[in-house]
């Protein structure tokens, strides 16, 4: 199976959460998985664009897709709105042939390719976990994790609705878990694993969303975790940089270091603090990482 | 003390129907169920609802099939008066918001059902009961009725002149146990299928308001008419659609063969059920079947019709049995589900005994006979639903409140408190061995023996249930005690069912005696009235002719499909 | 035939009338595919009858058995036993979201409220259309199939922390009527939907498209209400901002525009609020660029949008349209 993606971080990857986009090409540079930009791609529009434009939001669904397809590579990304949005879109094209014809009817109309659905819609996650092998990826472990017990954070949109996903997902999905324990870490088992960060709601439901992160945090920590990682830009934007206030909401300490999967593995991978952004973090993980040898 | 004009017990299809009458003549209504409406088992009536809605049939048509389905024995007056309101009844439920499947065009699309000369089964998928279910609840929102939820009745309250005054409730959330003032009953509890050990019904469906009615001395009739549905999962016994036929589905032995072609010729897989289950006992009893069971087979449907059509139904043999009907066929074998009798009513729903109204599966009015035809139970919820609904209404309105007495309440409280100190076996145990009985003497085929072997244990089952015992010693949501209850009503019922099979000397409809192999019209074309002897502590047993119409169409032939 | 072990909270009323709440172990032995309903009639008939729970038809249509099943809320007649042992225990625990009553049963009266809140029943009214289509029911009998279990209500993730949110069912119910073609008042419960902790107050998690049994998919209902709601003009609040935010930043950069989108979200004065939050995120070197990236082709897009707004795609409903008689 080929290595070589087309590579799409999502907006969050680009701006607030680089350091994700950081780690994410260093990994994938260690581990042999080719990520190629897309130049011309623009934001999936997550499920809002589908909310205000149901029949705009395909249309930049196939575009994306499109672009895709023209560069003979299935299409990875970092965030899991923007896999569960383009994972939505390919799965109606693929089912519904006569829609996919009435978007490609639009889009060739303004010059873009039109889309044959051949592409296959991938989380980074799930190549290096499904698509290496294990003995490759346990190979670049150069500073294995020595038991450190991470909390698995997948968040909701690799893994709902479960149809619509090119790999494991519903409660099947362990991709996280596995690759928990190929860092030699151990996964937590806790409750608030496939919930909500409240990310799509930080806004219009302010409160709500922080008493979620602080349900998630705290139900973690309660079950041993000493480090949190999640596989999406936004999750980590809601379980990181809104931890802090999530405390203030719910009026309790939290102060569980949370990170990208990517800086994480790279941490493994003995790549530099630098170049995985780890400055960056809203909870320093250094202190848990020290305790456990890892640093 | 709380009143009503009118109390309805049980909140399926009839009782929210009549619910919605009782509203529309103004007067004060309200329905105590033992479930939340939305929890009823008319939800799990899967196939569909008949009415010649099509300009091609005819509501004569329909009567005509439905007369002799029920084997000449349902009250002719009745069965024309539902076919006559059928397809308004119909209309009525699609103006209040049913999502019936349409034809393009958008009208309403019917399907085959057996027994029935034109296709005229209205059908929501394979979950028209659902579907019908939840927009008279909805209707049941909107006017606001109030229903007391989650309360059993433990008694039916008459007074001095045996004239309905009210119930005595059993509030199963909090164990309170208090009166309810009514000026008339109308009782529209379903059925009692839990008496067979194994069949379709639904664990709450154990037929109390039949027993509630005969225990207050309304008469109950054709008790022994239990239709086996020909298609009940092998290891649960849930129920098959007969839809599943209509859509072409294949009965076949274990050695692949339609043996239907043996038994009804003609309409094959579409015979009427008591024929179909017939046939399928005998091939089992013969050899040709395979673990007490033989086969539905829909794989020649092909996926898509399947998935249309019949998509709860392949998810139900999924989870239930195991099997993929796309790509296997189910092993089904004919299951104990629908009481053609019930308490007596004439065709307006009103009982002998004054104020008990009744309505649906808990009646006998009597529409289905011997046998009941597939689509024609639902027809019958909503239709008589409504009759009897108004009037009851009607009835209730030149009433007063009769007297309640107040002694019942400390009797009922009584019993409770025995039922609680028991010592002896528990009701599970105790409804295992009485349902298990009943199966293997009273199913499908039966012979003298066997049921005079189910009458003579019945003494002995009485006693047992005197010391029948109770686990659970709390007030909140006592299931054990509320079971155990039910167990009373159960015998009860158990009794007028196998009294009623030894004493009829014939076989008709669902009533097949191996003894007895033919219909006698000229002694048994007539219904069995059970009655409860308070002195005997037994149920006794009288006869009541059928009600007639007169027309020579209408006079008995051989049934053949 | 493998032995289970069933985890159960037992949960009591004491005396004083306090909740009391414990776990307690059966053993049984059952083949895989045993339903965890039977599996429960048998333990409560054979070891303990004080075991309560509420069930009814066996055959996931009555709704009555829905209950937390090794962490997911599940109907209990539908769950074969060996799907959800982990290391051979079935844990079963009440469903959350709503007030316990004993074992397993809890108070499904808030549930129901929320479900007459939004009116469960069809209107008359200006908007009432008569000429049926077959295609015209295609989303009423998605949403039709739900039976109310409350499955989706014990697992949404925004009830957990807003007990004043409609919740999934209440809104997969409204969507039932807003879809009706028989339904007079669309556009008047389209506002109501509108409201605070109505349509908009969902995070959009599909835990219930998971937990339902009937493959309702209430979430898609509640994106296909907010489409609507939209469409109708009903954007003043926050969730619907946003919504429209999206199309607006894709238009222009490609990208969105997260600098600004906080401002077209919640408003200027929400956004003085939210500096403290700014000021906590800047020390990072969390705060966007005010002139994003801008992707090549954008013009594209601008093209494709003007293309549907001039020949709209129903790529929703796909019903031929009905015009109210």
């Amino acid at each position: 199976m080929s290595l070589e993606f087309a590579y799409y971080p999502g907006c969050a990857a680009k701006q607030v959460q680089k350091e994700a986009d950081w780690a994410a090409q260093a990994v994938a540079r260690e581990l042999g998985i080719g990520l190629h930009p897309m130049p011309q791609a623009t934001c999936c529009g997550a499920v809002s664009l589908r909310e205000s434009k149901p029949a705009f939001a395909l249309a930049v669904a196939a575009r994306i897709l499109s672009e895709a397809e023209a560069q003979g590579r299935h299409l990875v990304t970092i965030c899991n709105t923007c896999l569960q949005t383009l994972s939505y879109a390919n799965h109606r094209f693929r089912t519904e042939p006569e829609l996919l014809e009435q978007i490609n009817h639009v889009i060739v109309q303004a010059g873009v390719r039109p889309y044959k659905a051949t592409i296959l819609v991938y989380h980074l996650l799930w190549v290096i976990t499904d698509q290496l092998d294990p003995d490759r990826v346990k190979e670049k472990i150069r500073r294995p994790l020595n038991g450190l017990r991470v909390a698995p954070f997948y968040g909701c949109h690799n893994l709902r609705p479960e149809e619509i996903f090119d790999s494991k997902a519903g409660e099947k999905a362990d991709h996280l878990d596995r690759l928990i324990q190929l860092m030699g870490g151990t996964p937590v088992a806790y409750d608030g694993h496939d919930k909500c960060c409240g990310f799509h709601v930080m806004l219009s439901d302010a409160t709500e969303m922080r008493t979620m992160v602080a349900k998630n945090c705290l139900s973690a920590k309660g079950a041993g975790a000493e480090v949190l990682i999640t596989p999406c830009t936004l999750c980590d934007m809601a379980m990181g940089a809104y931890q802090k206030l999530a405390e203030d909401t719910v009026g309790q300490e939290i102060n569980l270091p949370e990170m990208n999967f990517a800086q994480l593995l790279g941490i493994a991978m003995n790549i530099s603090t630098e170049t995985l952004g780890i400055r960056r973090l809203h909870v320093d993980p250094h202190a848990a990482l020290a305790e456990r040898g890892v640093v | 003390m709380r009143s009503h004009d009118l109390i309805i017990v049980g909140a399926g299809l009839a009782g929210m129907r009549a619910a919605l009458e009782g509203v529309k003549a103004g007067i004060d209504v309200a329905i105590i169920s033992k479930i939340h409406p939305l929890r009823s088992h008319s939800c799990a009536a899967q196939g569909g609802i008949n009415a010649a809605i099509d300009p091609k049939d005819s509501r004569e048509s329909h009567t005509f099939d439905t007369v002799k389905g029920a084997d000449y024995i349902g009250d002719e007056d009745a069965i024309q008066l539902m076919c006559q309101e059928a397809p308004e009844a119909i209309l009525e439920m699609d103006r209040m918001g049913t999502p019936f499947s349409r034809l393009e065009g958008g009208l309403i699309a019917q399907r085959p059902f057996g027994g029935a000369s034109f296709d005229r089964t209205c059908y929501a998928a394979d979950r028209t009961g659902q579907v019908l279910l939840h927009t008279l609840w909805e209707q049941l929102v909107k006017a606001g009725v109030m229903v007391y939820e989650e309360c059993s009745v433990f008694r039916l309250v008459t007074d001095g002149e045996g004239h309905v005054s009210g119930a005595v409730v059993y509030d199963i959330k909090t164990g309170e146990v208090f009166p309810v003032g009514g000026k008339g009953i109308l009782m529209a509890t379903g059925g009692y299928g839990r008496v067979f050990i194994s069949n379709t019904n639904a664990t709450t469906n154990t037929g109390d308001g039949m027993a509630l009615a005969l225990r207050a001395g309304a008469p109950l009739a054709d008790m022994e008419f239990v239709q086996f549905h020909p298609t009940g999962l092998l290891t649960t016994g849930i129920l098959v659609t007969e839809g599943a036929r209509g859509e072409g589905g294949y009965l076949i032995n274990v050695h692949g063969e339609r043996f239907m072609s043996k038994y009804a010729p003609k309409k094959l897989e579409l015979a009427s059920r008591d024929v179909v289950s017939r046939a399928e006992q005998t091939e089992i009893i013969e050899g040709r079947g395979k673990n007490g069971a033989i086969f539905l087979d829909l794989r020649h449907l092909g996926a898509e019709k399947i998935l249309e059509r019949l998509p709860q139904i392949r998810q139900l043999a999924i989870d239930l049995e195991g099997v993929d009907p796309i790509h296997d066929p189910l092993p089904v074998r004919p299951t104990a589900h629908y009481s053609m009798g019930g308490i007596r009513t004439d065709k307006l729903g009103a009982s002998p005994l004054p104020g008990l109204f009744s309505a649906g599966e808990a009646a006998c009015v009597s529409v289905h006979g011997a046998n009941r035809l597939g689509g024609n139970s639902l027809l019958d919820t909503i239709v008589f639903g409504k009759i009897t609904g108004q009037h009851a209404s009607r009835y209730v309105q030149g009433q007063s409140q009769r007297d309640f007495p107040l002694s019942v309440l400390a009797e009922v409280k009584g019993r409770i408190s025995r039922l609680k100190q028991g010592k002896g076996m528990r009701a599970p145990d105790l409804l295992s061995r009485m349902a298990r009985d009943l199966n293997l003497h009273c199913g499908v085929f039966r012979n003298v023996e066997g049921l005079q072997e189910m009458v003579n244990q019945i003494p002995a089952l009485r006693q047992e249930y005197e010391r029948v015992s109770v686990q659970d010693q709390s007030e909140v949501f006592n299931v054990d005690l509320v079971r155990a209850w039910e167990l009373g009503n159960m015998l009860d019922l158990m009794e007028c069912i196998a009294r009623g099979a030894l004493a009829r000397q014939e076989s008709r409809g669902a009533h097949a005696r191996t003894d007895f192999p033919n219909r006698d019209d000229q002694n048994w074309r007539r219904h069995t009235i059970s009655h409860w002897d308070a002195n005997q502590g037994a149920v006794v047993l009288s006869h009541e002719a059928v009600r007639t119409l007169g027309l020579p169409e209408y006079e008995p032939m051989v049934r053949s499909y | 035939m493998p032995v289970y072990t069933f985890r159960i909270q037992r949960n009591w009323t004491t005396e004083q009338g306090t909740m009391e709440s414990h776990d307690r172990d059966y053993t049984l032995e059952v083949s895989e595919t045993t339903t965890v309903l039977l599996a429960l009639e048998e333990i409560k008939s054979r070891q303990d009858g004080t075991l309560t729970f509420r069930q009814s038809c066996r055959s996931a249509i009555c709704g009555s058995c829905a209950m937390k099943i090794s962490g997911r809320t599940r109907l209990a007649c539908k769950t074969h036993v060996g799907e959800v042992a982990k290391e051979g225990v079935v844990s079963l625990a009440p469903m959350a979201n709503q007030p316990i009553l004993k074992d397993l049963v809890v108070d499904i009266a808030p549930f129901y409220r929320k479900v007459h809140q939004v009116r469960p029943y069809l209107e008359d009214g200006p908007e009432q259309a008569h000429t049926l289509d077959k295609s015209a029911y295609d989303q009423v009998n998605q949403v039709t199939q739900c039976i109310m279990c409350g499955c989706c209500y014990s697992d949404c993730t925004m009830l957990e922390v807003n007990d004043d949110f409609a919740g999934p069912a209440a809104l997969a119910k409204a969507f039932r009527v807003v879809s009706d073609p028989r339904e007079g008042q669309k556009t008047r419960r389209l506002w109501e939907l509108s409201e605070p902790n109505m349509m908009w107050s969902c995070t959009r998690c599909a835990m219930c498209v998971e937990s339902c049994p009937k493959d309702v998919k209430p979430m898609e209902a509640i994106v296909k209400l907010r489409t609507r709601g939209i469409a109708k003009g009903f954007v003043d609040g926050p969730g619907a901002k946003h919504a429209l935010a999206f199309h607006d930043d894709i238009q222009r950069w490609g990208d969105l525009n997260e600098f600004t989108l906080l401002q077209r979200t919640v408003g200027i004065l929400g956004s003085i609020g939210e500096l403290g939050t700014a000021w906590h995120l800047l020390k990072r070197g969390k705060i966007p660029s005010p002139f994003p990236h801008k992707a090549q082709g954008v013009e594209e897009l601008r093209k494709i949008y003007q293309l549907l707004e001039e020949h709209p795609i129903d790529v929703e409903t796909k019903a031929k349209e009905i015009v109210p008689e």
